[in-house]
Protein backbone atom coordinates (compact mmCIF):
# COMPACT_ATOMS: atom_id res chain seq x y z
CA UNK A 1 0.00 0.00 0.00
CA UNK A 2 1.67 3.60 -1.30
CA UNK A 3 1.23 5.91 1.82
CA UNK A 4 1.41 8.60 -0.62
CA UNK A 5 -1.74 8.11 -2.63
CA UNK A 6 -4.48 11.00 -3.09
CA UNK A 7 -7.50 10.38 -0.93
CA UNK A 8 -10.51 12.37 -1.57
CA UNK A 9 -12.91 12.28 1.28
CA UNK A 10 -16.26 13.26 0.65
CA UNK A 11 -18.27 14.39 3.12
CA UNK A 12 -21.20 17.25 4.21
CA UNK A 13 -20.01 17.40 7.86
CA UNK A 14 -16.99 19.21 8.21
CA UNK A 15 -16.67 17.85 11.33
CA UNK A 16 -16.69 14.36 9.86
CA UNK A 17 -14.23 15.10 7.01
CA UNK A 18 -11.81 16.33 9.29
CA UNK A 19 -12.06 13.36 11.57
CA UNK A 20 -11.55 11.09 8.63
CA UNK A 21 -8.37 13.36 7.55
CA UNK A 22 -6.68 13.44 11.02
CA UNK A 23 -7.36 9.89 11.14
CA UNK A 24 -5.65 8.75 7.43
CA UNK A 25 -3.09 11.32 8.72
CA UNK A 26 -2.28 8.86 11.88
CA UNK A 27 -2.38 5.87 10.11
CA UNK A 28 0.19 7.76 7.66
CA UNK A 29 -1.75 9.08 5.28
CA UNK A 30 -0.85 12.77 4.69
CA UNK A 31 -2.05 13.26 0.85
CA UNK A 32 -5.87 14.25 1.01
CA UNK A 33 -8.21 16.19 -0.26
CA UNK A 34 -11.88 17.23 0.42
CA UNK A 35 -15.46 17.97 -1.35
CA UNK A 36 -18.54 18.47 0.44
CA UNK A 37 -20.75 16.35 -1.67
CA UNK A 38 -21.26 14.65 -4.96
CA UNK A 39 -21.40 17.27 -7.54
CA UNK A 40 -18.15 18.99 -5.71
CA UNK A 41 -16.12 15.19 -5.77
CA UNK A 42 -17.25 14.85 -9.60
CA UNK A 43 -14.92 17.28 -11.08
CA UNK A 44 -12.38 16.76 -8.53
CA UNK A 45 -12.10 13.08 -9.63
CA UNK A 46 -11.99 14.13 -13.52
CA UNK A 47 -9.00 16.05 -12.56
CA UNK A 48 -7.19 12.84 -11.97
CA UNK A 49 -4.57 12.18 -9.23
CA UNK A 50 -7.32 10.31 -6.72
CA UNK A 51 -5.98 6.89 -5.67
CA UNK A 52 -8.58 6.42 -3.39
CA UNK A 53 -12.15 7.42 -2.25
CA UNK A 54 -13.95 7.82 0.99
CA UNK A 55 -17.04 8.92 0.73
CA UNK A 56 -20.65 9.51 2.60
CA UNK A 57 -24.07 8.08 1.42
CA UNK A 58 -26.36 10.76 2.33
CA UNK A 59 -25.21 14.43 1.52
CA UNK A 60 -27.05 16.84 -0.19
CA UNK A 61 -27.04 17.94 -4.04
CA UNK A 62 -25.43 14.35 -5.03
CA UNK A 63 -25.32 11.35 -2.76
CA UNK A 64 -22.36 8.90 -1.98
CA UNK A 65 -24.21 6.30 -4.17
CA UNK A 66 -24.66 8.18 -6.97
CA UNK A 67 -20.90 9.34 -6.92
CA UNK A 68 -19.88 5.60 -6.68
CA UNK A 69 -22.25 4.58 -9.78
CA UNK A 70 -20.47 7.43 -11.48
CA UNK A 71 -17.30 6.40 -10.49
CA UNK A 72 -17.45 2.32 -11.48
CA UNK A 73 -19.50 3.96 -15.25
CA UNK A 74 -15.83 6.30 -15.55
CA UNK A 75 -13.77 4.53 -17.25
CA UNK A 76 -10.56 6.49 -16.41
CA UNK A 77 -11.96 6.33 -12.28
CA UNK A 78 -13.64 2.40 -12.80
CA UNK A 79 -10.70 0.67 -10.90
CA UNK A 80 -10.69 3.67 -8.11
CA UNK A 81 -11.22 1.24 -4.62
CA UNK A 82 -14.26 3.08 -2.92
CA UNK A 83 -15.06 2.94 0.93
CA UNK A 84 -18.25 4.09 2.00
CA UNK A 85 -18.33 5.57 5.43
CA UNK A 86 -22.06 6.17 6.49
CA UNK A 87 -25.00 6.56 8.91
CA UNK A 88 -26.95 4.43 6.90
CA UNK A 89 -27.15 0.83 8.09
CA UNK A 90 -30.01 -0.87 6.38
CA UNK A 91 -30.09 -4.19 5.09
CA UNK A 92 -31.31 -3.55 1.60
CA UNK A 93 -29.05 -0.29 1.33
CA UNK A 94 -25.69 -2.65 1.97
CA UNK A 95 -26.63 -4.54 -1.04
CA UNK A 96 -27.42 -1.50 -2.66
CA UNK A 97 -24.13 -0.44 -2.51
CA UNK A 98 -22.44 -3.39 -2.66
CA UNK A 99 -24.20 -4.08 -6.12
CA UNK A 100 -22.98 -0.41 -6.87
CA UNK A 101 -19.25 -2.04 -6.56
CA UNK A 102 -18.26 -0.50 -3.05
CA UNK A 103 -14.91 -2.17 -1.81
CA UNK A 104 -15.37 -1.38 1.83
CA UNK A 105 -18.65 0.28 3.99
CA UNK A 106 -18.25 1.47 7.49
CA UNK A 107 -21.16 2.71 9.72
CA UNK A 108 -20.77 5.75 12.11
CA UNK A 109 -20.19 6.20 14.91
CA UNK A 110 -16.99 3.79 13.80
CA UNK A 111 -13.52 3.36 16.11
CA UNK A 112 -9.36 4.08 14.51
CA UNK A 113 -9.35 0.63 14.70
CA UNK A 114 -12.22 -0.22 12.09
CA UNK A 115 -11.45 2.41 9.29
CA UNK A 116 -7.60 0.88 9.90
CA UNK A 117 -9.03 -2.71 9.50
CA UNK A 118 -11.09 -2.08 6.34
CA UNK A 119 -8.43 0.40 4.74
CA UNK A 120 -5.91 -2.78 5.11
CA UNK A 121 -8.22 -5.16 3.83
CA UNK A 122 -9.30 -3.38 0.52
CA UNK A 123 -5.61 -2.97 -0.23
CA UNK A 124 -4.81 -6.34 0.65
CA UNK A 125 -7.08 -7.65 -2.03
CA UNK A 126 -6.24 -4.86 -4.55
CA UNK A 127 -2.22 -5.63 -3.99
CA UNK A 128 -2.26 -9.62 -3.50
CA UNK B 1 -60.35 14.72 -1.08
CA UNK B 2 -60.13 17.60 1.20
CA UNK B 3 -59.85 20.17 -1.64
CA UNK B 4 -62.81 18.53 -3.18
CA UNK B 5 -64.75 18.88 -0.24
CA UNK B 6 -63.89 22.55 0.00
CA UNK B 7 -64.60 23.03 -3.46
CA UNK B 8 -68.24 21.25 -3.18
CA UNK B 9 -68.39 23.91 0.08
CA UNK B 10 -67.96 26.75 -1.86
CA UNK B 11 -70.72 26.01 -4.51
CA UNK B 12 -72.99 25.11 -1.14
CA UNK B 13 -71.76 28.86 -0.14
CA UNK B 14 -72.88 30.70 -3.48
CA UNK B 15 -76.13 28.52 -3.58
CA UNK B 16 -77.56 29.93 0.00
CA UNK B 17 -76.42 33.61 -1.59
CA UNK B 18 -78.85 32.57 -4.57
CA UNK B 19 -81.56 30.98 -2.30
CA UNK B 20 -81.69 34.04 0.27
CA UNK B 21 -81.62 35.96 -2.90
CA UNK B 22 -85.16 34.60 -4.07
CA UNK B 23 -86.54 34.71 -1.02
CA UNK B 24 -85.45 38.66 -0.32
CA UNK B 25 -87.63 39.26 -3.62
CA UNK B 26 -90.83 36.78 -2.39
CA UNK B 27 -90.18 38.77 1.51
CA UNK B 28 -89.70 42.40 -0.25
CA UNK B 29 -92.99 41.61 -2.39
CA UNK B 30 -94.89 40.94 0.82
CA UNK B 31 -93.66 43.59 2.35
CA UNK B 32 -94.99 45.63 -0.01
CA UNK B 33 -98.49 43.98 -0.10
CA UNK B 34 -98.25 44.67 3.70
CA UNK B 35 -98.19 48.22 3.22
CA UNK B 36 -100.88 48.20 0.92
CA UNK B 37 -103.11 46.18 3.37
CA UNK B 38 -102.16 48.72 6.28
CA UNK B 39 -102.72 51.53 4.61
CA UNK B 40 -106.31 50.31 3.64
CA UNK B 41 -107.01 49.28 7.01
CA UNK B 42 -107.68 45.02 6.54
CA UNK B 43 -106.03 44.17 9.91
CA UNK B 44 -106.74 40.48 8.98
CA UNK B 45 -104.74 40.34 6.20
CA UNK B 46 -101.98 42.72 7.79
CA UNK B 47 -101.72 39.73 10.67
CA UNK B 48 -101.85 37.26 8.20
CA UNK B 49 -98.77 38.63 6.03
CA UNK B 50 -96.72 39.54 9.01
CA UNK B 51 -96.90 36.13 10.79
CA UNK B 52 -95.90 34.79 7.24
CA UNK B 53 -93.16 37.31 6.67
CA UNK B 54 -91.46 35.70 10.23
CA UNK B 55 -91.94 32.43 8.81
CA UNK B 56 -89.88 32.99 5.54
CA UNK B 57 -87.20 34.75 7.61
CA UNK B 58 -87.00 31.85 10.20
CA UNK B 59 -87.07 29.10 7.51
CA UNK B 60 -83.81 30.97 5.68
CA UNK B 61 -81.68 30.87 8.90
CA UNK B 62 -82.65 26.98 9.94
CA UNK B 63 -81.72 26.22 6.54
CA UNK B 64 -78.55 28.11 6.38
CA UNK B 65 -77.41 27.06 10.29
CA UNK B 66 -77.79 23.63 9.37
CA UNK B 67 -75.93 23.70 6.31
CA UNK B 68 -73.23 25.67 7.85
CA UNK B 69 -73.42 22.36 10.69
CA UNK B 70 -73.36 20.18 8.25
CA UNK B 71 -70.83 21.60 6.12
CA UNK B 72 -68.53 22.36 8.87
CA UNK B 73 -68.69 18.43 10.39
CA UNK B 74 -68.14 17.34 6.45
CA UNK B 75 -65.26 18.97 6.33
CA UNK B 76 -63.54 18.17 9.76
CA UNK B 77 -64.28 14.14 9.01
CA UNK B 78 -62.59 14.71 5.49
CA UNK B 79 -59.86 16.09 7.57
CA UNK B 80 -59.51 13.78 10.07
CA UNK B 81 -59.29 10.73 7.83
CA UNK B 82 -57.40 12.63 5.21
CA UNK B 83 -54.43 14.53 6.44
CA UNK B 84 -51.31 13.48 8.55
CA UNK B 85 -52.25 14.79 11.73
CA UNK B 86 -53.17 11.41 13.19
CA UNK B 87 -49.57 9.88 12.23
CA UNK B 88 -48.18 13.08 13.16
CA UNK B 89 -49.50 12.85 16.73
CA UNK B 90 -49.40 9.51 17.27
CA UNK B 91 -46.18 8.45 16.06
CA UNK B 92 -43.97 11.26 14.72
CA UNK B 93 -43.93 13.01 17.60
CA UNK B 94 -43.24 10.75 20.20
CA UNK B 95 -40.63 9.81 17.30
CA UNK B 96 -38.77 12.71 17.38
CA UNK B 97 -38.84 13.08 20.86
CA UNK B 98 -36.78 9.77 20.85
CA UNK B 99 -34.62 11.19 18.56
CA UNK B 100 -34.09 13.94 20.67
CA UNK B 101 -33.61 12.22 23.86
CA UNK B 102 -31.07 10.28 22.03
CA UNK B 103 -29.13 13.38 20.90
CA UNK B 104 -28.99 14.57 24.42
CA UNK B 105 -27.59 10.88 25.27
CA UNK B 106 -24.90 11.11 22.40
CA UNK B 107 -23.60 14.85 23.16
CA UNK B 108 -23.20 14.03 26.76
CA UNK B 109 -21.35 11.07 26.11
CA UNK B 110 -19.05 13.04 23.61
CA UNK B 111 -18.79 15.69 26.43
CA UNK B 112 -18.23 12.93 29.05
CA UNK B 113 -15.56 11.23 26.58
CA UNK B 114 -13.54 14.22 25.59
CA UNK B 115 -13.20 15.55 29.30
CA UNK B 116 -12.44 12.22 30.64
CA UNK B 117 -9.62 11.63 28.19
CA UNK B 118 -8.35 15.20 28.66
CA UNK B 119 -8.12 14.70 32.80
CA UNK B 120 -5.87 11.59 31.57
CA UNK B 121 -3.52 13.79 29.20
CA UNK B 122 -3.16 16.59 32.05
CA UNK B 123 -1.04 14.92 34.33
CA UNK B 124 1.02 13.38 31.45
CA UNK B 125 1.80 17.44 30.32
CA UNK B 126 2.65 18.08 33.95
CA UNK B 127 5.25 15.03 34.04
CA UNK B 128 6.63 16.21 30.80
CA UNK B 129 7.27 19.44 32.95
CA UNK B 130 8.55 18.80 36.20
CA UNK B 131 10.76 16.39 34.40
CA UNK B 132 12.27 19.11 31.55
CA UNK B 133 12.68 21.84 34.07
CA UNK B 134 14.85 19.47 36.43
CA UNK B 135 16.54 18.20 33.54
CA UNK B 136 17.27 22.19 32.06
CA UNK B 137 18.93 23.39 35.52
CA UNK B 138 20.97 19.72 35.68
CA UNK B 139 22.20 20.95 32.27
CA UNK B 140 22.76 24.79 33.25
CA UNK B 141 24.77 23.36 35.92
CA UNK B 142 26.90 21.14 33.78
CA UNK B 143 26.97 24.19 31.13
CA UNK B 144 28.75 25.84 34.07
CA UNK B 145 31.06 23.47 34.97
CA UNK B 146 29.20 23.04 38.56
CA UNK B 147 28.64 19.53 38.36
CA UNK B 148 30.95 16.93 40.07
CA UNK B 149 31.91 13.48 38.19
CA UNK B 150 29.08 11.42 40.56
CA UNK B 151 26.41 13.83 40.04
CA UNK B 152 26.76 14.29 36.29
CA UNK B 153 26.63 10.00 36.20
CA UNK B 154 23.25 10.63 38.41
CA UNK B 155 22.27 13.35 35.62
CA UNK B 156 22.71 10.41 32.79
CA UNK B 157 20.88 8.01 34.87
CA UNK B 158 17.72 10.92 35.07
CA UNK B 159 17.76 11.55 31.51
CA UNK B 160 17.46 7.68 30.42
CA UNK B 161 14.97 7.45 32.80
CA UNK B 162 12.87 10.85 31.46
CA UNK B 163 13.57 10.24 27.67
CA UNK B 164 11.77 6.84 28.30
CA UNK B 165 8.84 7.85 30.53
CA UNK B 166 8.47 10.50 28.00
CA UNK B 167 8.36 8.87 24.66
CA UNK B 168 5.59 6.22 26.61
CA UNK B 169 3.66 9.72 27.68
CA UNK B 170 3.66 11.69 24.67
CA UNK B 171 2.55 8.29 23.01
CA UNK B 172 -0.34 7.87 25.56
CA UNK B 173 -1.01 12.33 24.65
CA UNK B 174 -1.30 11.10 20.90
CA UNK B 175 -4.22 8.12 21.86
CA UNK B 176 -6.03 10.17 24.03
CA UNK B 177 -6.01 13.53 21.33
CA UNK B 178 -7.17 10.51 18.98
CA UNK B 179 -10.28 9.72 21.27
CA UNK B 180 -11.13 13.69 21.86
CA UNK B 181 -10.97 13.24 17.69
CA UNK B 182 -13.23 10.49 17.78
CA UNK B 183 -15.76 11.92 20.33
CA UNK B 184 -16.31 14.68 18.01
CA UNK B 185 -18.29 12.31 15.79
CA UNK B 186 -21.54 13.02 17.33
CA UNK B 187 -21.48 16.53 15.32
CA UNK B 188 -22.44 14.61 12.28
CA UNK B 189 -25.09 12.08 13.68
CA UNK B 190 -26.74 14.54 15.79
CA UNK B 191 -26.56 16.94 12.83
CA UNK B 192 -28.69 14.45 10.52
CA UNK B 193 -31.02 13.49 13.49
CA UNK B 194 -31.76 17.03 14.51
CA UNK B 195 -32.54 17.62 10.41
CA UNK B 196 -35.18 15.14 10.32
CA UNK B 197 -36.84 16.32 13.24
CA UNK B 198 -36.49 19.61 11.69
CA UNK B 199 -38.12 18.38 9.03
CA UNK B 200 -40.84 17.47 11.24
CA UNK B 201 -41.64 20.35 12.30
CA UNK B 202 -42.18 21.89 8.75
CA UNK B 203 -44.71 18.83 8.10
CA UNK B 204 -46.64 19.85 11.23
CA UNK B 205 -46.82 23.70 9.97
CA UNK B 206 -48.10 22.33 6.80
CA UNK B 207 -50.61 20.67 8.57
CA UNK B 208 -51.65 23.58 10.73
CA UNK B 209 -51.78 25.96 7.79
CA UNK B 210 -54.36 23.58 5.67
CA UNK B 211 -56.41 23.71 9.34
CA UNK B 212 -56.10 27.49 9.00
CA UNK B 213 -57.01 27.23 5.10
CA UNK B 214 -60.07 24.77 5.96
CA UNK B 215 -61.16 27.76 8.65
CA UNK B 216 -60.61 30.85 6.49
CA UNK B 217 -62.67 29.03 3.69
CA UNK B 218 -65.56 29.06 6.52
CA UNK B 219 -65.09 32.75 6.72
CA UNK B 220 -65.12 33.03 3.15
CA UNK B 221 -61.72 34.70 3.57
CA UNK B 222 -59.50 33.79 -0.16
CA UNK B 223 -57.87 30.68 0.11
CA UNK B 224 -53.95 30.20 0.44
CA UNK B 225 -51.94 28.34 -1.77
CA UNK B 226 -49.20 26.38 -0.25
CA UNK B 227 -47.31 24.74 -3.55
CA UNK B 228 -44.17 23.87 -1.26
CA UNK B 229 -45.82 21.68 0.91
CA UNK B 230 -46.60 19.37 -1.91
CA UNK B 231 -42.63 19.77 -3.58
CA UNK B 232 -41.55 18.66 0.02
CA UNK B 233 -43.59 15.46 0.37
CA UNK B 234 -42.36 14.84 -3.07
CA UNK B 235 -38.56 15.13 -2.59
CA UNK B 236 -39.08 13.33 1.15
CA UNK B 237 -35.56 11.64 1.50
CA UNK B 238 -35.79 7.67 1.30
CA UNK B 239 -32.75 7.34 3.49
CA UNK B 240 -33.15 6.36 7.14
CA UNK B 241 -30.23 8.71 8.31
CA UNK B 242 -28.29 7.44 12.13
CA UNK B 243 -29.99 4.45 14.05
CA UNK B 244 -31.87 5.81 17.13
CA UNK B 245 -32.20 3.07 19.79
CA UNK B 246 -35.81 1.90 20.26
CA UNK B 247 -37.14 3.68 16.50
CA UNK B 248 -35.41 1.19 14.12
CA UNK B 249 -37.32 -1.72 12.22
CA UNK B 250 -35.22 -4.28 13.34
CA UNK B 251 -36.11 -6.66 10.78
CA UNK B 252 -34.67 -3.89 8.03
CA UNK B 253 -32.02 -2.52 10.22
CA UNK B 254 -28.08 -3.78 11.25
CA UNK B 255 -26.99 -3.12 14.34
CA UNK B 256 -23.69 -2.12 13.85
CA UNK B 257 -20.41 -2.92 11.92
CA UNK B 258 -20.33 -6.34 12.77
CA UNK B 259 -23.57 -7.14 11.27
CA UNK B 260 -22.43 -5.21 8.12
CA UNK B 261 -19.57 -6.83 7.85
CA UNK B 262 -21.46 -10.29 8.42
CA UNK B 263 -23.46 -9.08 5.45
CA UNK B 264 -21.24 -8.46 2.88
CA UNK B 265 -18.82 -11.25 3.55
CA UNK B 266 -22.08 -13.65 2.81
CA UNK B 267 -21.90 -11.43 -0.41
CA UNK B 268 -18.97 -12.26 -1.65
CA UNK B 269 -16.81 -9.70 -0.19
Amino acid sequence: MNKDMKILIVDDFSTMRRIIKNLLRDLGFTNTVEADDGLTAVPILANGGIDFLVTDWNMPGMQGIDLLRHVRADENLSKMPVLMVTAEQKREQIIEAAQAGVNGYIVKPFTAATLKEKIDKIFERIDG
Amino acid sequence: MLEKSCQSNNINLSEWKYMSEVVDEAFIKRAKDLVVSAEAGKDEEVRAILDELAAMKETTLFTELGKLTRELHETFKAFRSDSRINELAESDIPDARERLHYVISMTQQAADTTMTQIENAIPLCEHITEGTEELLSSWDRFTRKEMQVEEFRQLIKTLKVFLQTANKDSKDLMSYLNEVLMAQSYQDITGQIIYKVIQLVEDVEGNLVNLIKLSSDHLGIEKLSDPEQKDKDKNKSILDGPVVPGLADKAETLSGQDEVDDLLSSLGF
